[in-house]
């Protein structure tokens, strides 16, 4: 009896086992070769033209310039142009627990921007939704978990503005470029490696961004001949280490030490021990490549005596302006995205501080909620020249040629390069404020 | 001299952790809790302080930091009397456990009321008690006055609790409590107030390592964690009950931290190496019986006795009957959409994963806290065998699973000489081990970076993975309930339950040790393999400790930690249901606060976790309907 009951068992999954191999797999397969022959027109804006949102309606409820204009987000169409299908837009971000407070003003800034676009229109008579789900920074399992929902269960068109998930979409990845769905990072995405990316479009590379701009910014601008380096130990800063240390040597810089921190508690406890080992080893110039470490190794120099040129990405940081203070005045600074036009006097960025200040009340101004927003400039600049459709949007971003933004620097795409932006400013601190004193970097993305 | 001054910087960080560790060893030696969560008590004393500082610039920050110190004093009292004092006599994984729920309640609470408050945390810096842009020059290192504080309260504050247990009435009151609790109470100590006042204490000395070192850095629930891992090594020199130890460990870390950062490459980089290897050393070394007496040394013993007495027999079912359950799972995945097929996938994997911390802790109680690392090796060596090596998944999978067994028998053999409660915290070293080492390397873990592993064609799509993954986990159930039941399985109960009556009736301790961590690598193995599978592509962080392990704990834990069902119960609930209720765009830290007071709950009701409930609802049932027949009968 109990024999007959376990043969049984064991014939019914090799039955359920030989069903579902028969099915074969259910994802379909995506040919970027095709999709980057489908369409070729150059899509160049004259400037402050791109990422502009449509005029505000009658109503006065728009932007800030006129009214509250503070309205809930949905898929419905609540401006000109009719109801029509909503188009999907999903982001995967954290906003749970300890990390909420790197994803919610990412996502809130996006939300903004959407509902502003509805109230005016949307894309095409389209209005946009956003779903949005949680994941941990650190989460592949839960992250892929995540994207396959988007895609499969609420049929979302692109994914915008994930570049806080750098660990996780190294699982995601390779499944969004096998169903051929668009990825638009505002911000630097780490994506050295080309053959991840048919659909992954970032406006600055980490990288690359940090190995060619640093070691230039300090020929220019320092007498260092000799820099430590210190850099939280996560692959959106160690992967930009070799090309750094390549390109330090170009410049005639010599790498005198190399502190890796390992998380924030050695941030916290370690930063003068890592400072006096930097003087130690001779340097006369310090690179941090991540804000924290920068601002907690500028208030350990300090107290150190320790008074050397330092460089590092810490634009538009609250943590800066309110945590260093007048100890990181003449700090050289850069930002983390190619988005350092802090000042830039456009309709673009005027729209931006209007919508934040109406819709995001209490929002910060900051690197991320800027890459936000130009993750959504981008995305809708794009949708309103191809509507929903896949393999045009994908083709119309890879023919994108000097799309200035207005709040970015120019973006160029091309089907090999992915990596849109190429210029920056250059700013520092006075008494805690942030000022530009140089424009439009180039930190060149061709090979030098 | 820049050697005393990486001395000078070393002693700040090291008062901060022996302040920590006094805490622990105070709160181990009143209530045999290993408090988990004893750092996220001092950071919400900081973020009080940063409130009411933020609140009432006029406050003095010396008041500011008297109130703060208050609040982490009654915190450490309503922990025990709430938390911990209705789990006082359940085992000492039940407590751990607790702490883990309790320090994630804290934080999630933490995020939900500070954030309410206009506060988010992560971009504002605590407030310094003294000037920290300022300080004294010592050996041409110039100290902030802030860590000058740092070193002089937090040594102060721990050798004054030092003295206080070693030289004071009271402290020979905690001593007695310690070392038999039931000879105290005979006695007439009023034990309650006994332990009232130690946590007390260890809040209060929480409270104040945090106010005092949070503004070196940004203030947010999470800012103490890796102070905690460093804080409880420091507390295992002494065994978690020698305060002086404690102080010792604490401070020597703190300066050996310190002067590896300042040693000359490549031993500076090794430094992520050298802590957990000196970690084990000590462990092995046994140091602390230097520091514990003898019969303290039995008392802990005494408490490390995994499972108290009236707990049920854990419910392992037939192998046929897993064998049945299997098939009738293979089926229902048929009809699902892709992604659902998927997501019952991965929770079939995390119920594996908790069945190899039910074999490990549930039955033989050694408490390992690195199961994902097992997974992450498991993984790895998918990605060699299959990608590197072109070996077909049929051969991948056993071997990836029968390779990760001598690949973690370092583990094993570690185990063998240390205690439960050692081997936890052991583990969490190897653990950073295993992350700074092997999974660092090119030829097994592709230098950290990704990895990718293809399905073969035959199991490409989402169902007829879904189908083999369950086929395969299926009979790994039915094997190990079967094994549960025999002589050997019963063998493995006997290590667990009394070690010295199983040697005296022939049960070899150190034979079935090892067979239960090599049965629970080899799951472990066999999991991160077939997970590499189903992602397709990977690096190790999805292997961290963090991540993996302490999810597959908490499984494990909260489904019924010694039968094969709960894994599967908690894998389900963890997995199944937060795909089921997930919401776009909920934003906050309730589901923190949630699963932390879930697990506290779950753990305080039934230390068999929801399995033992519904045995608890079978039996009562039974005994109403038993009732009913005698009554019907008379």
């Amino acid at each position: 009896m109990h024999s007959t009951r376990s043969k049984g068992a064991a014939v019914v999954m090799l039955c359920a086992l030989i069903v579902a191999a028969c099915g074969g797999r259910d994802i379909v397969a995506f040919d970027t070769a095709t999709v980057r022959g489908a369409l070729r027109t150059v899509v160049t804006a004259p400037p402050q033209e791109g990422g502009l949102l449509p005029p505000a309606p009658a109503d006065g409820t728009s932007d800030g310039s006129g009214g509250s204009g503070i309205r809930p987000s949905g898929g419905k169409l609540d401006g000109a142009g009719g109801a029509r299908e909503p188009i999907r837009l999903g982001t995967i971000l954290p906003l749970q627990g300890g990390e909420r407070d790197l994803g919610e003003p990412v996502l809130r800034t996006t939300q903004a921007f959407i509902d502003e676009l509805n109230l005016r229109g949307g894309v095409r008579g389209h209005p946009l939704e956003l779903i949005a789900y949680s994941a941990c920074i650190l989460c592949q399992s839960e992250a892929l978990t995540a994207a396959r929902r988007l895609v499969e269960e609420d049929k979302v068109f692109a994914f915008v503005n994930t570049y806080l998930m750098v660990v996780p979409f190294q699982s995601v990845l390779p499944y969004l470029v096998d169903k051929g769905v668009p990825v638009i990072q505002g911000g630097s995405f780490d994506q050295t490696d080309d053959a991840l990316s048919p659909v992954n479009f970032a406006t600055a590379p980490s990288g690359l961004f940090f190995g060619r701009l640093i070691p230039e910014t300090l020929k220019r601008h320092t007498s260092s001949r000799a820099v430590g380096i210190t850099y939280l130990d996560v692959p959106s800063e160690t992967s930009g280490l070799p090309i750094l240390r390549k390109e330090l040597a170009r410049v005639g810089i010599r790498v005198a030490a190399e502190e890796r921190v390992q998380a924030a508690e050695d941030a916290v406890t370690n930063m003068d021990a890592v400072m006096t080992r930097m003087r130690a080893a001779g340097a006369d110039g310090i690179i941090a490549l991540d804000p924290a470490v920068l601002i907690f190794g500028r208030l350990a120099a300090r107290r150190q005596g320790f008074n050397v040129p330092m460089v590092g990405p810490a634009a538009w940081s609250t943590l800066v302006e309110d945590g260093c203070g007048a100890t990181c005045d003449d700090l050289i600074v850069t930002d983390t995205a190619g988005l350092s036009y802090i000042d830039r006097d456009s309709p673009q960025m005027h729209q931006f501080l209007d919508v934040m200040a109406n819709r995001y009340p209490g929002g910060q101004l900051t690197g991320h909620t800027l890459a936000a927003w130009v993750g959504m400039q981008l995305t809708t600049h794009v949708l309103n020249q191809t509507g929903p459709d896949r393999r045009q949007f994908l083709a119309a971003m890879e023919a994108i040629r000097n799309l200035d933004l207005g709040t970015t620097s120019p973006l160029t795409f091309t089907p090999d390069r992915h990596l849109g932006g190429s210029r920056t400013t250059l700013l520092k601190l006075k008494g805690g404020k942030y000022y530009a004193f140089e424009r439009s970097v180039d930190y060149g993305l061709a090979e030098p | 001299m820049i050697w005393v001054q990486y001395g000078i910087f070393g002693l700040g960080v090291g008062a901060v952790f022996a302040l920590l560790a006094a805490g622990i060893v105070l709160t181990y030696r009143a209530s045999g809790v290993l408090n988990f969560a004893h750092a996220s008590t001092g950071v919400a004393a900081a973020f009080v302080n940063f409130e009411l500082l933020e609140r009432f610039p006029w406050m003095p920050v010396a008041v500011a930091l008297l109130i703060s110190v208050a609040f982490g004093a009654l915190l450490g009292v309503a922990s025990h009397r709430f938390v911990f004092a209705p789990v006082a006599n359940s085992s000492q994984i039940v407590k751990l456990l607790v702490s883990f729920g309790l320090s994630g309640a804290i934080q999630g609470a933490l995020g939900v009321v500070f954030s309410s408050l206009g506060n988010p945390g992560g971009a504002v810096r605590g407030h310094t008690l003294l000037p920290i842009e300022r300080g004294i020059t010592l050996a041409g290192a110039s100290v902030p006055y802030q860590r000058v504080a740092v070193i002089l309260v937090g040594l102060g504050v721990a050798l004054g609790l030092a003295l206080l247990v070693q030289r004071t009435e009271f402290g020979i009151q905690l001593r007695a409590l310690a070392q038999n609790p039931v000879a105290a109470r005979l006695a007439g100590l009023d034990t309650r107030r006994i332990e009232a006042i130690t946590w007390a204490l260890a809040g209060a000395s929480a409270a104040v390592a945090a106010v005092l070192i949070v503004p070196f850095g940004p203030l947010n629930p999470l800012a103490l964690n890796g102070f905690q891992l460093k804080a409880l090594a420091a507390a295992l020199l002494g065994g978690f009950v020698s305060l002086p130890a404690a102080l010792l460990g604490g401070i020597g870390l703190g300066v050996l931290q310190e002067l590896l950062l300042g040693a000359p490459a490549p031993l500076n980089g090794l430094r992520g190496v050298i802590a957990p290897t000196a970690v084990l050393v000590l462990l092995l070394l046994r140091v602390e019986r230097f520091f514990v007496t003898e019969q303290e040394a039995r008392a802990v013993q005494g408490d490390e006795r995994l499972f108290n007495a009236g707990v049920r027999r854990p419910l392992l079912g037939s192998g046929k009957a897993w064998l049945l359950g299997a098939a009738v799972a293979a089926l229902a995945v048929l009809p699902m959409s892709g992604f659902w097929a998927f997501v019952s996938t991965r929770a079939v994997l995390i119920a594996l994963l908790g069945l190899s911390v039910t074999v490990l802790t549930g039955w033989t109680g050694q408490v390992s806290l690195m199961p994902g690392t097992f997974a992450g090796v498991g993984a790895c060596l998918a990605w060699v065998l299959d990608t590197k090596l072109g070996f077909d998944f049929v051969l991948v999978v056993p071997l990836a699973a029968l390779a990760a067994v001598p690949a973690c028998a370092v583990v094993g053999l570690a185990a063998l000489r240390l205690r439960p409660l050692y081997l936890a915290v052991g583990t969490v070293a190897l653990a950073g081990f295993f992350d700074e080492t092997l999974f660092r390397q090119a030829w097994f873990a592709n230098s950290g970076k990704q990895m990718l592993v293809d399905r073969p064609d035959y199991i490409g799509g989402d169902h007829a993975f879904a189908v083999a993954v369950i086929a395969i986990v299926g009979g790994v159930f039915a094997f190990t309930a079967t094994f549960g039941r025999s002589r050997t399985g019963r063998a493995l109960s006997m290590v667990r339950d009394n070690p010295t009556a199983g040697e005296a009736s022939g049960v070899n301790q150190l034979k079935y040790r090892l067979l239960a961590f090599s049965l629970s690598a080899a799951y472990g193995g066999l999991m991160g393999a077939l997970l590499a599978y189903l992602l397709g592509a990977f690096t190790t962080a999805t292997f961290s400790l963090l991540i993996l392990s302490l999810t597959a704990f908490s499984v494990a834990a909260v489904g019924g930690i010694r039968s094969p069902l709960g894994a599967i119960v908690g894998a389900f609930l963890f997995v199944e249901a937060t795909e089921l209720f997930r919401t776009s765009g909920a934003i906050s830290d309730w589901t923190t606060l949630l699963v932390g007071v879930g697990l506290v709950l779950v753990m305080s009701y039934s230390p068999d976790g929801l399995v033992g409930v519904g045995q608890k609802t079978v039996g009562r049932l039974r005994r109403t309907n038993a009732e009913v027949e005698l009554v019907d009968v008379g």
